[in-house]
């Protein structure tokens, strides 16, 4: 095991995670791995100051995850396959799966810095001052654009459900 | 893996979510990773310190085109398997090392034939058929719809894409990507050139690293039946350090004419199972068009062979590049913000067609110990001299190599070293006197005379000699990208490359500009210029426009400053690898 190894183990599952709750697409998911680690290799490589990596690290992850949601938006359908065969899986989990990329493909619609805001505030759990240093706005800005996130998340959802009513 | 602490520790009392909302996104937090994904996405990000691509990908400056040939030729080069190169570069290895061998007959046979063909079959793909006619000059490939017929007699060839219903012609003149069965092909003559075997490993320099490490574990000769047709059978185990088990070769050949029958690979690879046959026959007749390889009659035909202004400049950048002086050059990157000595720097040295790239490790220095008044090119020797410094790629004039290995942190940070593992030999890109270094972005003759990625079958080039905008006194060289493939951003551009270029001055492109998504959309403006003793100009300052992106999504242009000695003493050993 070298730097990098050790570096990789440390920060990979985390940067896993927070790209696939954004994604919840196994290739996808593996590919924003890949590029923010290539981010984080070319940051060490500059002459920049320390990074506080972990949190460095989950942001990069959800901005990138973010930009290929969209992306995957607008090229196609949200219908690739998520999580492996359901057939098998315990009552309920297929609920919740489905439940879970119906927020994903919510998330979607949502204007870029809502979508940042809500998924690093309630997926990663970041504090408003962490977010809005990352996204350069104040905490107040922040507030607002959780809370009209909440709002668009919730008529999204609410239709979704009322599309699916007999 | 699964993270089941749900909390929100909110800021203010607006956090509380909708209990819909809550419960969705709980199901988000609570979803279970998959494991094997896992597993996959760190080991990739494991390997980007070692790969050659990482320093390619964490370069900033994006890639202006890739290199010629690689694209049109893309869809009749099937993805080289690595234990089918294994196996390979091990067959090859036996038979050159075996000048008695009757299978050196039969290397001999295929070579006076009108015409050779093979099909090579796999489960995951569809059959790839290939014509070979040593006598002729001509090779076609045909996968399903798909066509490519080479006359390289009359260096064209032509190239037949399904999806637009168009067979392209283009220019045969550049060496290419192999795959491993017309290697297999091509190896022959190789190995009997000037009429005597040999071990001489470097005629097998094109197989690359793949042949390095492997090992023939066993090797049987005998005689199988079929029916009532009798065949000389060679079986040959082999090991590799890339393969957990060995795997095995079948060859077989006709007994009377020593020509190959057949070709066989079977066994486990990363625990699943891989078989490949290839067959060969010997037709008195071959393909000697594309049209008799089922290309429609009524297909679109386009040109793509550059003419007049196209190849004429073209030509001249390509020469220019290659003509250009020996150097060692300190070339520095920094963001147009900072100042001269702040940056990461690259030294390179180029001698003919070697040359060589190193990459230093350097930290933020206090700026109040650089003289105001001072020498930027002796500053910045003295400054690398004094720091660590370790080789990213390197060409001998035959191979390139890259650097595998991985850092090792000290306790004062300047300390911090490059501990190089392994050299990977590749095939150098493009010809020996014109290669492609794989990165090439830092390089001044290449800065100043890029690849041009013409031609290629999906780029429409034209010159515009009075262009109404980029710098003056330059004509203007376009390429539209033709080829519009659903959910490529890049396709169907018109404008895909713009190049302004300077034809008094040796044919320097002063601005160039790719269009693509932002990661491959790239500007380059040359602020500044010098001429090379040998009367070459090239660049001495290069803005990249909004090459540095910043979290928060703004960008930053970038410069890269060149400085360059084309007097200094470059000793051979420098381009020497020690492997």
């Amino acid at each position: 095991v070298n730097d990098w190894d050790s570096f990789v183990a440390e920060h990979g599952v985390a940067v896993f995670r927070a790209a696939w709750r954004v994604l919840g697409h196994r290739q996808d998911v593996e590919d924003v791995t890949q590029e923010v680690f290539l981010e984080a290799f070319r940051l060490q490589l500059r002459t920049q100051p320390a990074w506080h990596w972990p949190a460095l690290l989950r942001r990069m992850a959800t901005f990138r995850a973010l930009d290929r949601l969209r992306r995957r938006r607008s090229e196609s359908p949200l219908d690739d396959p998520r999580i492996g065969p359901l057939l098998d899986e315990p009552d309920g989990v297929v609920e919740r799966n489905e439940l879970a990329d119906r927020l994903r493909q919510a998330v979607a619609q949502l204007p870029p810095r809502e979508a940042a805001v809500f998924c690093l505030r309630c997926y990663e759990e970041l504090s408003y001052g962490e977010i809005g240093e990352s996204l350069n706005i104040s905490s107040q800005a922040v507030g607002v654009a959780l809370h009209k996130a909440r709002l668009k998340l919730q008529a999204i959802l609410s239709e979704a459900v009322k599309g699916e009513e007999p | 893996m699964n993270e089941t602490n749900h909390r929100y520790s909110g800021d203010d009392a607006g956090d509380a979510l909708p209990p819909f909302l809550e419960a969705a996104v709980k199901s988000v937090r609570e979803q279970p990773l998959p494991a094997a994904s896992v597993e996959r996405a760190l080991k990739r990000a494991r390997e980007i310190a070692s790969s050659s691509e990482t320093h390619r990908a964490a370069d900033p400056v994006p890639f202006l085109s890739t290199p010629r040939g690689l694209q049109w030729r893309r869809f009749a080069m099937r993805p080289m398997a690595a234990a089918a190169a294994i196996l390979l570069a091990a067959t090859l290895l036996y038979l050159a090392t075996r000048p008695q061998s009757a299978w050196a007959d039969m290397a001999r046979s295929m070579l006076t034939q009108d015409w050779i063909h093979v099909v090579e079959r796999s489960p995951a793909d569809e059959p790839l058929e290939l014509w070979l006619s040593p006598r002729h000059q001509i090779k076609a490939v045909r996968i399903g719809r798909r066509v490519q017929l080479f006359d390289h007699r009359l260096k064209i060839a032509y190239s037949y894409e399904p999806a637009e219903n168009t067979l392209y012609k283009m220019p045969d003149d550049d060496p290419r990507t192999p795959d491993d069965l017309e290697l297999f092909v091509d190896a022959i003559p190789n190995l009997l050139r000037a009429g005597s075997y040999t071990s001489n490993d470097d005629k097998l320099a094109f197989l690359g690293s793949e042949r390095d490490g492997a090992k023939v574990v066993s090797e049987k000769l005998e005689t199988a039946r079929d029916g009532q047709k009798s065949w000389s059978e060679l079986t040959l185990t082999v090991q590799h350090p890339q393969l957990a088990e060995p795997v095995q070769m079948i060859v077989r050949a006709d007994p009377i004419t020593q020509l190959p029958h057949s070709w066989a690979i079977q066994g486990q690879v990363n625990g699943k199972r891989m078989a490949r046959e290839v067959t060969f026959e010997y037709p008195s007749t071959g393909p000697t068009d594309a049209y008799a390889l089922g290309v429609p009659d009524q297909a679109i035909f386009v040109d793509r062979v550059p003419a007049d202004d196209v190849a004429r400049l073209v030509d001249a950048i390509a020469a220019a590049r290659q003509r250009f002086d020996n150097y060692h050059a300190i070339v520095v990157e920094s963001a147009a913000s900072n100042q001269w000595y702040e940056g990461s720097p690259v030294q390179i040295w180029r001698k003919g067609t070697r040359w060589r790239m190193e990459f230093s490790v350097v930290h933020p220095i206090d700026p109040s110990i650089v003289p105001s008044d001072h020498d930027e090119f002796g500053w910045w020797r003295a400054r690398v001299a004094s720091v660590r410094s370790y080789p990213v790629q390197l060409c001998d004039g035959d191979s390139e190599y890259s650097v595998r290995g991985h850092f090792i942190e000290a306790e004062n940070p300047l300390d911090r070293r490059f501990e190089i593992e392994s050299m990977k030999r590749q095939p150098i890109i493009g010809s020996k006197s014109d290669a492609t270094p794989s990165i090439w972005s830092r390089m001044p003759e290449f800065l100043s005379h890029p690849p041009l990625g013409i031609p290629r079958t999906d780029l429409e080039p034209t010159v515009d000699l009075n262009p109404t905008d980029g710098p003056p006194s330059t004509v203007l060289l376009r390429t539209r990208r033709t080829f519009v493939t659903r959910g490529n951003e890049q396709s169907g551009l018109a404008d895909f490359h713009r190049y302004w270029i300077d034809r008094a001055r040796s044919h320097v492109v002063l601005r160039w500009e790719t269009s693509g998504p932002a990661d491959a959309s790239a500007t380059y403006v040359t602020e500044d210029l010098a001429q090379s003793p040998q009367g070459h100009w090239f660049p001495t300052v290069v803005r990249l426009k909004n090459a540095i992106r910043n979290e928060d999504g703004t960008t930053e242009d970038s410069l890269l400053r060149f400085y360059v000695d084309f007097d200094t003493e470059i000793p051979d050993k420098m381009f020497v690898v020690d492997r």
